[in-house]
Parts: C-alpha cells; structure tokens; sequence
C-alpha cells in the first residue's frame, strides 16, 4: 500500500513538473523569450512563436518519456522508490531543453537594444521596513540562549541522548552523547536565524528595477515589495529560529530527565512555520505580483523591468552578473522575489559560505547519528 | 444587494486605480534619472547634466535629499564610484552639499558670487552669444531662450 502511494507520488510530481514546464512561456513577463530580452514587439512574432513551439515539442518529448520511465520503474521494482527517480532528475534534460529555447531567442535578440537603466529621484518615499533588524536581533538572542542553555548542561548529560522526536514529541531516536550531537542544534539555530533575517535585510536594499513607463508608480510598487518580502523573510526568521531555540531547550530538557517529551509548542510552531511560509508566498504573489507589478494595476502585462532587460548582465538568461552593479539582491526575472548579483564579491561569498554551513550540517548530521 | 457581483468588482478596480493614482501624483514631483551605458557621454557626466537640469528647472528644489551613492548605483545598476563621481562634480559647482549624516542634498543657491566667478560666467556667456548669432539665431530669438532658461522651462529639449 505505501509502495503504491510512493509511485503514485512519482508520477503525480512527473505531471506537475511538466505543467510547469508547458506553463513556462506564458508566465515569462512581456518582451522576455526564454531568457533573452527579444522586446515586446519581437515577442509577439511569428519567430519566437516557432521557438515556443520548439519548447512545447522538447516538453511533450520529455514528458512522455519520463511517465514512461516512471510505470517502467514501478512495475519492475514495485518495492523500491526508483520510480522516483525520474521526477528527480527530470530537471537535467529540461534545462537542456531552456538552453536550446534560449539560443535560439538569443538569435531573435539580436539588435534589439534593450531599455536605458532609469532612477526616481525624489519620488514620495517609503521607509524600508526596520523588522528585519529586530528579527536579526531576536535570531542573536535567541541562538545565543540556546548554546548556552546546550553548554550548562552538557556535562550532566547521559551517555545515550534522544536526537529524533516522534510526531507526539515522544523521542524515537537515540545515539552518543558528544559535541557534535548536542551543539548541532544550537549552532543551526542561530545560524539559519542570522542567515534569514540577514537575507531580510539586504531585500530592503534591493535593486530596484523600474518599469519604463509610469516611472514613479513604479519606484513605489517596487519599494512596497521589497518590505512586503523583507516582513516575510524577517517573520520566517523569527519563527524559525523560535523553533530551533526551543527545540534545542526542550530536547536537551528530554536528554536529562526533567521532561518526558517535547511540549505542544514545538509541534505547533512547527505547523504554523509551514502554514505561514507557503501562505505568505501565495498571498505576496497575489496581493503584490513580482516586484510589485500587481500594485502598478498593469498584473495581466507587467513589462520586464528597465534594469532586468539588458541581457548581457544575465548569464544563461538565468544568473544576474553584473560586478560593476553594487546591488547585492535584484529581482528574480522570473518568478517571485529575489537572486543575487553574482557579480557582487559579498553575494557570492555569503551564498558560498551559507551552502558549505548546510553542507557541514549534514555531514555532521550523518557522522554523528 | 445594490450591487451584482460585477458592480462591486468594478468598484473595487476604480478605489484601486484610486490609490494607484494618489502615489502617481504623488511622485510626480519626482523626475527620472535615464542613463545610457552604451552612449558617448561617461555615465557621470550624464547623471550630473540631468541633476544640474533638474534643480535649474525647480524639480528639486533646495534642501531636497537626493538618494544615496549606493542606492542610485544600485538602481541604474552602475558602479559606485561612477555615481560618486557625478555628485562629487555637483559638489564642485555647488549644486549639492555632501552631508555625513543627511548624504546628498540640494544645495541653496550661494548668497554671492565672488568677483572670478562673475567674470567667468560672463566670458562663457559672450562665447555662447557669439555662438547662438553665429548659427543664425536673432538678437530676440537668443533674448528669448535666455528668458526661458531663467524661468527653468525647456525650449522643446530637456524636462522630463
């Protein structure tokens, strides 16, 4: 019965990668073609309706044969989850597939001069937001307790400590006691905490990419935006590095006897991280649009963004590089919120050092369990 | 029920273009910043020229805040020291005072000119005279853009 529902699921995320996939070049913002800027008027031309034909052809292509891929899977292995590998690696051939749409767009760009890099200068202004500083505070704080708490009482601590809870907050996995274990936690509360609200930060300084037209409007929106995700980021800070924090206390609290399991508190901060994460997102894309485009009244057309067009900053059409550009975030092309500037020394070195930190987690998560 | 449910969409869509509209005239005292990385004038001297422009004509006026280096690097997406460059020139020719704390300003109009200022203003002024004549403007043709240049409007150019 599990076996079904673990195939069922790799064929029902095959489906929904694929609708994605088919749904792409209709979402992609207006003059936008496959990561190149083509204009709005190239956009619409019989040209880059071939090349979207081509991408529907390569994605039905792919589509078939990764569902075929996945019953063939199933049914030879019904015990094991290999089907589910073609859901999980269906993103490899797809991007191959992005990069022959983007060749050929890039061909039909050819000439096209993208929009002059434009500023409001004294445009009513909107403050940016100061929460993502108390969130910053707060993860300090926090993370900081939750060492401390961790170093008072790891001496006294028995030899075999819980590291895995059950859904009751009973504990149902247990190993060694040793640095590594009992700090884990901790250091990743602190850590995620600093690294979320950090993140809040720089989206209040984010690159603000006007529209061509209705310029002032749209230095507003875009400012609304930016502390509309800064709020959120800074929110999921909070909640996040709350969690951990009293996950650290309580699970430590379990190890030395002065409680049977963890409190309701942790699995209800639990839910109600998950429930504000996914909510906040859908409710920023409906009420705000990418960059605020939806307050600009212009949701169904939001043209590409003046500083988003000039495709020689965009490496693959994907990844902003631009090193004279101070900006450490700009807007995401597609999509909602923000990448960084990976032309932007500090950018790059903080996403290095925040994936080798993930990196060693796990690494020290493994070892040690 | 006074109203169907398109009658209220419809008045939410009208309260929105409302508000929508309430931040466009609001930011109409504000002026667009447009620089061309591929063009022939450096990038600073572009910022500086439509700055200059803007506080000659009364779009900023004095006291106003101009954004910071980082920020307007940010936004055109040039190097900082490019955006320092052109305010520095600013500084220069007192059109903007460099504050610690405030950053950019627009700078007041000086109370007097001293005497090699004056002097100077008037030798280009007598170049550009000669230069106006000398491409076929008329005495009041060239009276008459002075007039406009004074009072910050256009003359068909400039003005956003």
């Amino acid at each position: 019965m599990e076996q079904a529902v673990l195939h069922g699921v790799a064929v029902a995320t095959v489906a929904l990668s694929a609708g994605f996939l088919f749904l792409y070049p209709r979402l992609a913002r207006r003059g936008l073609l496959f990561g190149a800027y083509v204009g709005p008027e190239r956009a619409d031309s019989d040209d880059a309706r071939a090349i979207a034909a081509g991408w529907y052809r390569d994605v039905t292509i792919l589509a078939v044969v990764a569902v075929v891929l996945t019953v063939a899977l199933a049914a030879a292995f019904p015990k094991s989850p290999a089907s589910l590998a073609p859901s999980g690696l269906l993103g490899i051939p797809a991007f191959f597939v992005y990069l022959r749409a983007h060749r050929r767009a890039r061909e039909l760009a050819c000439g096209v001069v993208a929009p002059p890099s434009v500023a409001a200068i004294g445009a009513a202004p909107v403050a940016p937001t100061r929460l993502p500083w108390i969130a910053l505070a707060v993860a300090v704080v926090l993370g900081v307790v939750a060492f401390v708490h961790a170093s008072i009482h790891y001496p006294s601590l028995p030899e075999r400590i819980p590291t895995h809870f059950g859904a009751t907050g009973q504990p149902d996995a247990w190993s060694k006691k040793s640095a590594a274990t009992v700090f884990l936690m901790p250091v990743t509360a602190l850590a995620l905490g600093i690294v979320t609200s950090g993140a809040a930060v720089m989206t209040t300084k984010a690159k603000r990419a006007l529209r061509t037209e209705q310029t002032a409007t749209s230095a507003w929106a875009q400012s609304r935006f930016r502390n509309a995700m800064a709020r959120f980021l800074a929110v999921v800070g909070l909640f996040t590095s709350g969690l951990l924090t009293s996950l650290t206390i309580e699970s430590i609290d379990v190890a030395r006897g002065a409680r049977a399991s963890l409190g309701w508190t942790t699995t209800l901060g639990a839910i109600a991280l998950v429930v504000f994460t996914l909510g906040g997102a859908i409710y920023l894309a409906v009420r705000y649009g990418q960059g605020g485009a939806r307050l600009e009244g212009s949701a169904a057309k939001a043209p590409l963004a003046d500083g988003l067009a000039d495709d020689r900053s965009w490496k693959l059409g994907l990844f902003y590089y631009a090193p004279d550009d101070p900006s450490f975030f700009v807007e995401h092309r597609f999509g909602l919120g923000y990448t960084i500037n990976f032309g932007n020394r500090w950018a790059v070195a903080a996403l290095v050092g925040y994936l080798l930190f993930m990196l060693a987690i796990v690494v020290v998560a493994f070892t040690s369990t | 029920m006074l109203h169907g449910p398109d009658g209220g969409g419809n008045r939410i869509r009208a309260l929105r273009r409302l508000y929508i509209g309430w931040y466009t005239i609001s930011g109409m005292g504000a002026f667009v910043l447009r620089v061309d990385r591929d063009g022939e004038e450096p990038v600073y001297v572009q910022i500086a020229r439509q700055l200059r422009e803007a506080i000659g004509s009364g779009q900023l006026e004095a006291g106003s805040p101009l954004p910071s280096v980082r920020a307007l690097a940010s936004d055109l997406g040039v190097n900082l020291n490019t955006v320092a460059r052109g305010y520095r020139l600013l500084e220069d020719e007192g059109f903007v005072e460099l504050r610690d704390r405030e950053g950019a300003v627009v700078a007041p109009p000086a109370r007097r000119a001293p005497k090699s200022t004056r002097e100077g203003f008037t030798a280009a002024l007598r170049e550009l005279a000669a230069r106006m004549r000398q491409a076929g403007l008329s005495r009041d043709e060239i009276e008459a853009s002075m007039r406009r240049a004074l009072e910050g409007g256009g003359s068909g150019s400039g003005g956003s």
